[in-house]
């Protein structure tokens, strides 16, 4: 028989035993994951773009949070944050953010910089980011719903990850929006145009200055990966036209607008089949993507950060058949926007999004829907899906606004997944909501004197993972203007399933409400 | 043996061959990507941003009638407006910006009317836009028209398409026989770049 000494012995050699085998079995798994990683990296394809040779390296003066008066705000080469993909240096640049969560009435609010790099690839891209001057206490890159894992030596101030999907990425230091890094991970580029070929604009790499590339009918813009334009690109009544490339366009020199004169990096009003693909725009002097009484559009993987007053990202202003998708849109002011401001809005799609609202809205329906004064005004079948919103400091995440007389109806907000909640920040507490559903009269947005009707609405599956559990609201002007036919499905916030409006903070007009869901 | 002994010698047995495969049956890991699929796209030597030569517009020089322009000491008026594009904006010598006519959308015939106050001889216009690249090319296609009385006009030039050119200066030129006119008038029936007539700035010259 054995002794009571002996069995605790082998009781304690079998914990022991067992002990040990977690390390090593986190040994071998992390062992796997090398020459899994390496595996992929033996297939590897990476293609780097040196950035302009003129572009001024980014001195701690130039990183100063002031207004575009009073530092330089031209976009530089970054030199606090050092990017290598699969072992190589990737240049970065340093272009300017805002963080201020309130409207500047003056036009000139503080305005930071963050650092943004890109570069093509197919299989596998190792991404390792140094960072000196930040000692790193927590890292986290989004999409978090890819559930990359990152891996941090806090020593060497480095943080590192591998990428297999083509997409837009954002590694956030220490749960602060200061010095972001934005990476654009395209996939390799498919059948660029050459120099010379027919009907193609070709803007080589390097740094330029256009004053304007107006595009007429069947024209192609090249904006080859390297380039850094500085101009606008607008088409004007004008068919089949396509803007495309991995090159930039950049607003820097140009004066913020001040309400006065707005040049819009890309504009293309009265136009039909326009495509717009993939290049990066920085820095526009007021909102960025615009397209007005245009038809049959696609707006396609497409990088927008805007720093300046009403620096809307995408907005798409009495359009019909328009798709947008793929696209990174961090802006100062609504990123995604539908009104009418001449005819009517119909079958406008955005998918697989991600967007970063420093001001404003996420994505906005109005206020404007009748600026034109048209009759039977409507804007229908407007649909936005697959949309990751890393950060919303200000205004609702999801709104629709009717200011004038025309019928909204059929809108879809479909599995939006909101990273960090923050609305209410700043002058934003007017409308700290994270769903809002308003039929207003405003002296900033109506121009019809009739007010207008809101119905068929759904609002299924949006997940709030972190931040603020904010309320929403519902309210039509009065009871002939009402808002009808309301769904709200699958509402998750901060890890709570929300099935009535009560406990989802509802705000709801009773007299100016008809027939709304939630489950 | 007991259990405990057979559990022991399972986990011993487990632990060593995790160890082992983990030290020896593991390949060693590639490090680094094959550099012969590494592309990297050089840009030029600059020193600082340059006018790309592609756009780099040629001089252009305005060959203006003789005279003086006299479009700015009459009275302006069109048949339709588009918002605040009002018809005074083509004789305030201004070209830039938002000075300039718009006429209301699809409302053509779109008439654009300058009133001399007398009867003055003229020989040439100018008809200009914005000369900025911003307002891209296009076509409007309208005829010349002069009148003593503002009611009756009879046609001087007949109805043909212009084409507005940033590269040469968003503006045409027309030189005609001298008229004695109180009255001047452009009849616009198209615009390839908006939904109704454009004029930024309207001159009559007179000797």
């Amino acid at each position: 028989m054995l002794s009571k000494k002996n069995i605790i012995m082998e009781n304690i050699l079998i914990g022991f035993l067992l002990i040990s085998l977690i390390p090593a079995a986190l040994y071998v798994k992390n062992r796997l994951n090398e020459v899994k990683d390496g595996n992929m990296l033996k297939d590897a394809k990476l293609v780097l773009y040196e950035g302009p040779k003129s572009l001024k390296d980014a001195a701690p003066e130039d990183l100063k949070s002031t207004s575009e008066k009073q530092r330089d705000f031209s976009l530089m080469r970054c030199t606090d944050t050092e990017i290598k993909v699969n072992g190589y240096g990737c240049y970065v640049y340093d272009t300017n953010v805002n963080h201020t969560r309130q409207w500047v009435s003056n036009f000139m609010p503080p305005i930071s910089r963050t650092p943004i790099a890109y570069f093509d690839f197919e299989e596998a891209a190792m991404i390792e980011i140094t960072v000196p001057n930040i000692n790193l206490e927590n890292v986290k890159i989004s999409p978090v719903s890819y559930g990359l894992e990152a891996k941090i030596d806090k020593e060497k101030h480095t943080v590192a990850f591998t990428v297999t999907k083509p997409d837009q990425y954002t590694v956030t230091f220490n749960d602060s929006p200061e010095r972001a890094v934005h990476i654009f991970a395209n996939a390799i580029e498919e059948d660029p145009p050459a120099e010379g070929d027919e009907n193609v604009i070709y803007i080589g790499p390097g740094e330029w200055d256009i004053e304007s590339i107006i595009l007429e009918d069947n024209q192609t813009l090249y904006l080859a990966g390297g380039a850094v334009l500085h101009g606008i690109v607008n088409g004007n009544y004008a068919k089949n036209i396509t803007v495309r490339g991995r090159g930039m366009i950049d607003g820097s020199k140009l004066e913020g607008w001040k309400g006065t004169a707005a040049y819009i990096p890309l504009k293309f009003d009265n136009c039909e089949n326009v495509t717009i693909k993939d290049v990066i725009v920085l820095n526009a002097n007021a909102w960025v993507c615009q397209a007005f009484s245009s038809k049959k559009g696609v707006i396609d993987g497409i990088k927008i950060i805007s720093p300046r007053p009403n620096g809307d990202g995408i907005t798409l202003q009495s359009c019909t058949d328009y798709e947008v998708k793929n696209c990174f849109v961090r802006s100062w002011d609504d990123s995604l926007v539908v009104k009418n401001y001449a005819g009517n809005s119909q079958n406008i799609s955005f998918k697989n999004m991600q967007l970063w609202t420093d001001l404003a809205q996420s994505m906005e329906i109005g206020y404007e829907t009748n600026k034109g004064n048209q009759p039977n005004a409507l804007i229908k079948d407007i649909f936005f899906e697959d949309i990751t919103v890393l950060n919303n400091f200000h205004k609702p995440v999801v709104s629709v606004h009717n200011a004038d007389d025309a019928m909204v109806s059929d809108v879809l907000f479909k599995n939006v997944i909101v990273e960090n909640a923050q609305m209410g920040s700043g002058d934003g507490d007017v409308v700290p909501y994270l769903i809002d559903m308003n039929i207003a009269q405003s002296s900033n947005w109506s121009t019809t004197k009739e007010r207008g009707q809101i119905r068929n609405i759904t609002v299924e599956n949006i997940k709030v993972l972190s931040g603020k559990f904010n309320p929403s609201r519902i309210k039509g002007f009065d009871e002939q203007h009402t808002i009808e036919n309301i769904q709200i499905k699958d509402l998750e916030i901060l890890g709570e399933k929300i099935i009535d409006f009560e406990k989802g903070k509802f705000e709801i007009d009773e007299k100016s409400t008809k027939h709304l869901m939630i489950e | 043996m007991n259990i405990r002994r057979g559990i022991i010698v399972l986990l011993t047995g487990l632990l060593t061959s995790i160890t082992l495969y983990g030290f020896i049956g593991i390949k060693e890991p590639i490090k680094e990507m094959n550099a012969a699929n590494l592309k990297v796209v050089e840009v030029p030597e600059q020193t600082q941003s340059m006018e790309h030569p592609d756009f780099i517009k040629a001089v252009y020089e305005s060959v203006l009638p003789e005279g003086e322009n006299i479009a700015m000491h009459g009275k302006v008026s069109a048949n339709s407006t588009s918002g605040v594009y009002a018809p005074r904006k083509v004789i305030d010598g201004n070209v830039n910006g938002p000075s300039y006519w718009e006429a209301a959308k699809d409302s053509y015939p779109n008439l654009l009317t300058i009133n001399l106050k007398e009867a003055v001889p003229v020989h040439g216009i100018r008809i200009r836009l914005c000369p900025l690249d911003l307002w891209g090319k296009r076509t409007q296609s309208f005829s010349v028209k002069t009148s003593d009385d503002g009611e009756y006009f009879k046609e001087l030039i007949p109805l043909k398409a212009y084409t507005f050119d940033p590269k040469e200066g968003n503006e045409v030129i027309l030189i005609f026989d001298t008229q004695q006119t109180q009255y001047v008038q452009l009849e616009f029936t198209s615009n390839s770049g908006a939904s109704g007539a454009q004029v930024a700035e309207f001159e009559i010259y007179s000797k």
